[in-house]
């Protein structure tokens, strides 16, 4: 195995064995080197993951909101992402239910289904942040689209 | 899980509830007729020897299965569950839920799994 201090890359190899791991805080450990794949593995399919929820879902869904301006002041995924299926929250800009809204985000939900990306798009009425509360955590959430802030938009972060 | 004939049964009972609540109470009528969807989803799912055990797992069945009464399934999951959880000023009225979520929704998902559990009968 190659030393931490080599400048080029560190070959970490299955049957390395013993790998020396030293993190940020210092707090050194060691572990296996089928143990270390294992997680690094995990690491590079947790970035492709994230890369593909962008692309094929908060992209399309932000690209969405701004299609039904006129209807949606906000829309929320709320963190972390658990089991699926995805629950996203529409702020509609009505203050009352929108059956309009709720018939396109019926078929939107069907879309992503169809795109494997299955969620639980749910409609909720404009009203304070209270409100939204009752619903969902707006400070544990991802905003993918709202309140006129045009940075919002996924990946921009 | 519950037969075909069980939840049957059991949607005609809430039918019956719903026949009952007067205007004042319009987020209990869109509660109740959301419920009737259910036993009526139930039934479609009964007649194919399915179950569901979640609103999640039953709205996953109707997206997947029954697309052409997703839209009216998916006004009564979602406006009933804002009935019941969110402000009494975001309301909708009586007259709103009648005309909409029971005439329009309710109907069309109680039309479907009717005829098509007669057909497969």
């Amino acid at each position: 195995m190659s030393p931490t201090t080599s400048t080029g890359p560190i070959q970490l190899r299955y049957n390395g064995g013993q790998v020396v791991v030293t993190p940020e805080d210092k707090d050194r450990f060691v572990m296996g080197s089928q143990h270390a794949i294992s997680a690094c593995q995990g690491a590079v399919a947790f970035d492709r993951f994230v890369e593909q929820f962008k692309n094929d879902f908060l992209r399309p869904l932000y690209t969405w909101c701004c299609e039904h301006k006129d209807s949606i002041q906000a829309c929320y995924v709320p963190l972390p992402f658990s089991s699926s299926p995805i629950k996203v929250f529409m702020v509609a800009k009505s203050a009352k239910f929108d059956f309009a809204l709720s018939d396109a985000i019926a078929d939107v939900e069907l879309e992503f289904q169809e795109d494997r990306w299955p969620c639980d798009v749910l409609q909720i009425s404009s009203g304070s942040p209270e409100e939204l509360q009752v619903f969902f955590d707006p400070a544990q959430s991802l905003q993918v689209y709202g309140h006129g802030d045009s940075s919002s938009a996924p990946g921009k972060s | 899980m519950g037969t075909v004939a069980q939840h049957r049964e059991k949607a005609n009972h809430h039918l019956a509830f719903l026949e009952t609540i007067p205007d004042e109470f319009p987020d209990w009528l869109a509660t109740v007729a959301f419920y009737a969807a259910v036993e009526f989803v139930e039934m479609l799912l009964a007649d194919r020897g399915l179950h569901s055990k979640s609103h999640e797992d039953r709205k996953l069945a109707v997206r997947r299965d029954f697309k052409r009464l997703f839209r009216h399934y998916h006004a009564l999951y979602n406006a009933s569950l804002n009935a019941r959880y969110e402000a009494m000023e975001h309301r909708l009225n009586a007259s709103e839920v009648r005309s909409h979520l029971i005439e329009v929704c309710l109907k069309h998902i109680q039309q479907f799994a009717t005829t098509r559990i007669q057909r497969d009968s």
